[in-house]
C-alpha cells in the first residue's frame, strides 16, 4: 500500500530530509508516539494541514519570535503493507484497538499498580508508542485534532479532529524520495 | 487493526510472560515503584479521619525516611517532604 504522506517544516530542515532522511519526532507528547507524522489524506486538505503545521511551528513562545521565516511542504509516498499499519480511521480498526488495549492494560496493572505520574499528554505519548511496539505495528493513521493558528492565538481549543495523521517509526520509514512541493514565508 | 492484527496481540497478551512484559515496560520508560517505597495512603487516609482531618505524619514514615507523602483529602491534593 503506497500512502501519499505530506511534511511541513523549515526549508533548511526540508532540505536536510532530501539530503539524507526523515527523523522520527521523539517529543515525550507527540500524539502517537515516536514516529515520523505525515499529514494524509482523510478529513482534510493534507498539504494545506502541513502549510498550516510549519508555520505555526514557525513560533518561539519563549523568545516571541519565529525561529525560522522560510517553510517547506514535502510529499512523499510510504510504503507501507496492510499488516504494518494500525489504520484508526476504521471503526472497527477502533473497536479493536480499544478492546486489546483494555486487555493489556488489565493485565499490565493487575500486579503493578504504583504507575509514576507523567502528564496525560506523556502517558498517551508513552502508551501509543509502547503498543505500536507491542503488536509489531510500524505505524499508526489517525485522525487528530491539531491547534490551528487562530485557535492558539486565542488560546481557545475546540477538540474535533482536524486532520488524519499518519506516524511511521523512523526504522520502518519506507518512503519515496520527498520532493518540495510548496514554499513561502512562515508571515505571509 | 485488521483481523490478524487483532489475532496476534490478543495472543502475546495471553502468553508473555510477566517478567517479559516488565523488560517491555521499561524499555518504553515506565516507571513502577518498588512495593517498598510505597506508603499505603488508604491507611493514611484513615489515619487522617480519625485524627479528625488533623493529619500528622505516622511513626513508619519517618522511620522508613520516605522522601514524599502524598496527603489526599477530596478534591485537594496536598505534598509534604518527609
Amino acid at each position: 500500500m503506497l500512502v501519499e504522506g505530506y511534511h511541513g517544516t523549515a526549508t533548511s530542515a526540508a532540505k536536510s530530509i532530501i539530503a539524507t532522511k526523515f527523523n522520527e519526532s521523539n517529543g515525550p507528547e507527540h500524539w502517537l508516539g515516536k514516529g515520523v507524522y505525515f499529514f494524509v489524506s482523510g478529513i482534510s486538505d493534507p498539504e494545506e494541514d502541513a502549510t498550516n503545521w510549519a508555520k505555526a511551528q514557525a513560533w518561539d513562545n519563549v523568545n516571541k519570535q519565529n525561529r525560522y521565516n522560510d517553510y517547506s511542504v514535502l510529499r512523499c509516498e510510504v510504503n507501507l503493507s496492510d499488516n504494518e499499519l494500525l489504520d484508526l480511521t476504521i471503526p472497527a480498526a477502533v473497536t479493536r484497538f480499544n478492546d486489546a488495549k483494555t486487555k493489556l492494560l488489565d493485565r499490565i496493572f493487575s500486579k503493578r499498580k504504583n504507575f509514576r505520574y507523567v502528564s496525560p499528554a506523556e502517558q498517551s505519548c508513552m502508551l501509543f508508542s509502547y503498543m505500536v511496539t507491542f503488536m509489531g505495528v510500524h505505524a499508526v493513521r489517525h485522525y487528530l485534532y491539531i491547534k490551528p493558528i487562530p485557535e492558539r492565538v486565542l488560546q481557545l481549543i475546540l477538540n474535533v479532529p482536524n486532520t488524519t495523521v499518519l506516524c511511521v517509526s523512523e526504522a520502518k520509514c519506507n518512503t519515496s524520495k520527498p520532493e518540495i512541493v510548496k514554499e513561502g514565508k512562515v508571515n505571509e | 487493526m485488521n483481523e490478524y492484527l487483532y489475532q496476534r496481540v490478543l495472543e502475546k497478551i495471553a502468553s508473555i510472560s510477566d517478567e517479559e512484559l516488565d523488560r517491555s515496560l521499561r524499555a518504553a520508560g515506565f516507571e513502577f515503584e518498588r512495593e517498598e517505597d510505597v506508603f499505603d495512603i488508604d491507611a493514611l487516609w484513615g489515619a487522617g479521619l480519625k485524627l479528625n482531618f488533623e493529619f500528622a505524619v505516622p511513626q513508619e514514615v519517618i522511620e522508613k525516611e520516605y522522601d514524599i507523602v502524598i496527603f489526599a483529602a477530596n478534591d485537594d491534593s496536598f505534598l509534604l517532604a518527609a
